[in-house]
């Protein structure tokens, strides 16, 4: 006999109350599955929950959920929204949230076990409603005059009686625990909005912050939620704002600092966007130190990229190592200069100064991506002088017109004619191969008609 | 006989996954021939010592140590950049691997370092021209972070340097006479 299970598609992460991070926290649930939709706490203070429905083949896997929750909690623990009350599994939105309230509490994973109180969660799953909630906590003590104390009771009750008895809440929520007879009672899923600006604050009234590594210490927590955020949606950070309010006093007329960086290199990870914050705070602020005790921080994220692949793969490190090469061209470029580091890549011209470009080093597939057909050249030398030292030649040996340094010749090879390039800049040179007696092989040119030679770069 | 296993096994060291002969100090050898046939080890986790003139032909035998193991990916260090990277297709090097960084001399370290740590590449190479004076303090980080991250640095220089002696694992002088380039290996231990 096969045993039947319905997937387990929709997980629930049930908090107590509504902790201030719990829309950053849901935005940051995107990075599992687009479908996303919220529960927010009632303004007594009611619980809230995050609903993730998944689609797929995978969900048929027992250890699925039990995975996507495990990732979920991590990820509560990383947003620091606190331990949600729990995390619960079912086959649609209303199950998943009964058990989450009332499996926890009673060891029941099954709906038929759930007391009666449960019921509401089908009535209405995504919003808290005054009006039918306190309509049906009225009529749970006829439920249980009646004896209906579990659900397992109240699907036993005859059907035709519940309209007449109970009103349609009640009608409707026993035609949405046979959810398989009637698939068109269940509840339309609710949009979930995203927020259009990512921005992370934190505020310490109480115990302003009066040294870097306190401040960074903050800034590593904002980082995380703001990236997690991100990685939500599939971006990186390409620019953000770091505005830090000082505590004012009589001399400080506007208490706020801030920064706007340019991320040579958009980021995906905090820990390159924590490196670039750090680096750039320890400069600045030992060059112009904050005249107060911080009282607020904010990151405010103002441009952004595609990012890399949504999430992890276990059998390769590709997505690991993106994430590391753009954090680490992002500190070299912001620390040496926009230009500085880079690869390079060959280019079809004659003039051997342009003969390769340098290229950004943006696209990490660049570091599996197999090699796009090298192309041979003749003999070129591997150091090539920015700019040619003149050299004259006096019987067997070069002297060079700058640094007066000499070389006695041993072998001349060449010459080798290099011409060409009309549009751009005419030039007509003649290379020489030159082994001196000390063992060095040099790359000389001579221009026709003109009596010095220059060097131009070194076999090294 | 058990004294040769020993003597085999001193000269064997190990880099990804692949055994090469080591080689012995004071072991001068030409270059390309016995170079690719032997296969020279960069012991990983290390600073190693490249030394010749410019002209000598030194990079030209880092490059096929590197175009020997296509595996690797280098990153190249240099305050004024003179590297000359569209002779590197002579090689059989793949661009793609190498990340080419110009540093000013006081952030050259600070770049290394960086590189070092985030673990993407097996070898850094340092250019270090003249003017750039290691204190033997500089030294022990470097090798520190090379031996955490188990990459080979690579020191380029164009004289011999006095670094002390305990840094520096391996320790190679290259010259070219008649033509060819040849290696001298001063220290390997």
């Amino acid at each position: 006999m096969v045993a039947f299970t319905t997937p387990k598609r929709v997980i629930c992460v049930l908090f107590p109350n509504q902790p201030p991070q719990f829309q950053e926290f849901a935005e940051a649930c995107l990075r599992l599955t687009p479908k996303i939709a919220v529960r927010p706490g009632n303004r007594g203070g009611g619980f809230s929950a995050v609903f993730l429905e998944f689609q797929g083949r995978a969900t048929l896997s027992p250890d699925f959920a039990r995975k996507k929750i495990a990732f979920v909690q991590a990820l509560a623990r990383r947003m620091k929204v606190g331990a949600p009350a729990a995390c619960t599994e079912g086959a649609h939105a209303m199950e998943a949230l009964s058990l989450a309230r009332f499996g926890e509490h009673t060891g029941h994973a099954s709906v038929s076990k759930l007391p009666i109180d449960a019921l509401l969660d089908y009535i209405t799953p995504f919003e808290y409603e005054e009006e039918i909630s306190k309509k049906f906590r009225d009529q749970i003590p006829v439920f249980k005059m009646l004896g209906v104390s579990k659900i397992q009771d109240f699907v036993r009750l005859p059907t035709s009686l519940l309209a007449s008895r109970f009103g349609e809440e009640v009608v409707l929520a026993s035609q949405r625990l046979s959810a398989w007879v009637f698939p068109e009672t269940l509840p339309v899923w609710p949009y979930f909005h995203i927020q259009e600006q990512v921005a992370e604050k934190e505020d310490f009234y109480f115990e302003p912050l009066e040294n870097l590594d306190s401040l960074l210490f903050i800034l590593k927590h904002l980082s995380n939620r703001v990236m997690a955020r991100l990685r939500g949606r599939g971006l990186k950070a390409a620019e953000l704002e770091l505005v830090l309010e000082l505590e004012g006093n009589s001399q400080i007329g506007r208490p706020i600092r801030n920064w706007k960086i340019q991320l040579p290199i958009a980021q995906g990870s905090y820990l390159g966007l924590l490196t670039v914050l750090r680096e750039r705070l320890s400069y600045d602020l030992g060059y112009q130190p904050l005249e107060a005790a911080v009282r607020s921080a904010e990151i405010r994220i103002l441009e952004t990229a595609p990012g890399h692949g949504m999430q992890r793969n276990f059998f390769s490190r590709k997505e690991e190592e993106a994430e590391a090469w753009d954090a680490l061209v992002g500190r070299l470029l912001q620390k040496l200069g926009k230009k500085n580091a880079y690869r390079a890549q060959p280019v079809d011209r004659h003039l051997p100064e342009k003969a390769w470009k340098p290229v950004a080093p943006e696209a990490p597939a660049a570091l599996v991506a197999a090699s796009p057909g090298l192309r041979p050249l003749l003999e070129r030398p591997l150091r090539l002088l920015r700019k040619p030292e003149p050299m004259q030649r006096l019987g067997d040996y070069l002297i060079s017109q700058l640094s007066k340094k000499r070389w006695k010749v041993s072998n001349w090879q060449g010459p080798e004619r290099i011409t060409g390039e009309w549009w751009w800049k005419n030039f007509k040179r003649d290379y020489y191969q030159v082994t001196t007696d000390a063992g060095e092989k040099l790359w000389v040119f001579s221009v026709p008609e003109q009596p010095l030679y220059q060097l131009h770069g070194y076999f090294d | 006989m058990s004294e040769l296993k020993e003597w085999s096994r001193e000269r064997l060291s190990v880099l990804n996954g692949k055994e090469y002969l080591a080689l012995r100090a004071q072991e001068t050898f030409p270059l390309p021939e016995k170079l690719h046939s032997q296969l020279l080890a960069l012991p990983k986790g290390a600073l190693v010592e490249w030394s010749g003139a410019p002209g000598s032909g030194k990079t030209t035998a880092l490059l096929s140590v590197l175009s020997q193991n296509p595996q690797l990916r280098a990153a190249w260090l240099e305050e004024e950049p003179e590297i000359y990277p569209a002779a590197f297709a002579n090689h059989g090097i793949d661009l793609d691997r190498i990340l080419f960084v110009e540093s000013s001399l006081e952030n050259l370290l600070w770049s290394g370092h960086a590189i070092l740590k985030s673990g993407l590449f097996q070898i850094l190479v340092l250019n270090l021209k003249s003017s750039l004076s290691l204190s033997e303090m500089d030294l022990r980080r470097l090798q520190l972070a090379s031996e955490k991250s188990q990459a080979t640095t690579v020191l380029l220089t164009e004289t011999l340097r006095d670094f002390g002696n305990w840094a520096i694992r391996l320790q190679v002088q290259v010259s070219r006479k008649n033509e060819e380039v040849s290696l001298r290996v001063l220290k390997n231990r």
